[in-house]
């Protein structure tokens, strides 16, 4: 009962810090892959929760899908905010 | 900007944290009992139960068995809202549906190379997270999120011109999507059709037979499980997730350049 206690505690203090970064990064860039390292620790969490099938749908949405939405979108508008 | 941001990310997380663990000792009142409820309990224990022919699924996997057999209305309607959301973004892209792109550079000769690698895994695991989505974790919109990133990828890395060279066509991919959907509401209207065809009682999604209705979906494949309808439910909706989020990422990547001259376009007009 430990050990997954202090993995969702570590994660989820992760996931903060690069929540914390995708929001004040001006390089959208770094903003999308930030994104992408919160949603690993999400799956991670998920996973020791006990909710497989939801940690299934959230690591090709989450590592996949979104970052590379926001990579198309980022191509057609400017890389840095002011 | 770096070490004050930091700074503040770190406190940011210690202060989440802290609320979490006093959240977990109980320190902000009584947590909810740990131990089963009565509803958990009675599909724990139906969910695969040959000898309760009129309750269970014969689905290995709980999640699934809720999602498409108890309460499968439930997850017509959460379908109904991607595809809505779908619906917005070929509205929003009508104009664009074939254009042509004239910026047609794929990356460079490492990144197709692993990606030419990872390619099939990404297909095999979506596909057999589709399959087995009965037996195991997994299901319709997991297996059709994995494959719909094959496709994605496929287009960022070797650029649109992959598409002209598929002569795929975002109208082909629309028509996909709608006769899975299709598919999936006449899979749910068939037990009632059939009923009033042969003369017996029958449901709306109705999977295996119930106590006043004989009529079943197919619960065996050869010496597997097949869960009726939930395998056929979970094909189907991976069928749809794909070809819809395909055409999301097919729609987007049109070039801002073509977008902007319609845009003007249409200002100039006015």
């Amino acid at each position: 009962m430990i050990i997954p206690l202090i993995v969702v505690l570590v994660f989820s203090f992760f996931s903060i810090i690069a929540t914390y970064l995708a929001v004040v990064e001006k390089d959208l860039l770094n903003s999308a892959i930030f994104m992408a390292l919160q949603g690993v620790c999400y799956t991670l969490i998920y996973y020791v929760l006990l909710a497989p099938d939801v940690s299934l749908a959230y690591i090709p949405v989450s590592s996949g899908l979104l970052p590379i939405l926001l990579l198309v979108v980022l191509r057609k508008l400017e890389r840095f905010e002011p | 900007m770096r070490g004050k941001d930091l700074i503040i990310a770190f406190s940011l997380a210690s202060f989440t944290i802290a609320l979490g663990l006093i959240l977990y000792l109980e320190g902000l009142g009584p947590l909810p009992a740990r131990d089963l409820r009565f509803l958990a309990t009675s599909i724990l224990k139906n969910i695969f139960n040959p000898w309760e022919a009129n309750l269970t699924t014969y689905s290995l996997n709980a999640v699934s068995a809720v999602i498409w057999d108890y309460r499968a209305l439930d997850t017509i309607l959460e379908t109904a809202v991607l595809f809505a959301a779908i619906t917005g973004v070929t509205a929003l892209f009508r104009e664009f549906f074939n254009v042509p792109n004239t910026n047609l550079q794929s990356l460079s000769v490492v990144v197709r190379a692993s990606t030419k690698v990872v390619l099939p895994l990404i297909v095999l695991v979506g596909t057999s997270l589709a399959i087995h989505g009965h037996l195991s974790p997994g299901g319709g919109f997991q297996g059709g999120a994995v494959l719909a990133v094959a496709p994605a990828l496929l287009i960022t890395v070797f650029s649109l011109r992959i598409v002209y060279d598929l002569k795929l066509k975002a109208e082909f991919l629309l028509g996909i999507r709608f006769s899975a959907l299709l598919l999936i509401i006449l899979l749910s209207l068939t037990p009632p059709i059939l009923a009033s065809i042969s003369g017996v009682k029958g449901y709306v999604l109705q999977n295996m037979g119930k106590a006043d209705s004989p009529l079943s979906m197919p619960a065996w494949f050869l010496n597997t499980p097949l869960a009726g309808s939930i395998f056929f439910f979970n094909v189907l909706e991976t069928v749809a997730v794909v070809a819809g989020l395909t055409l999301c990422i097919l729609l987007v990547s049109v070039e801002w350049g073509k977008i902007k001259n319609f845009l003007t376009r249409d200002e100039n007009r006015e």
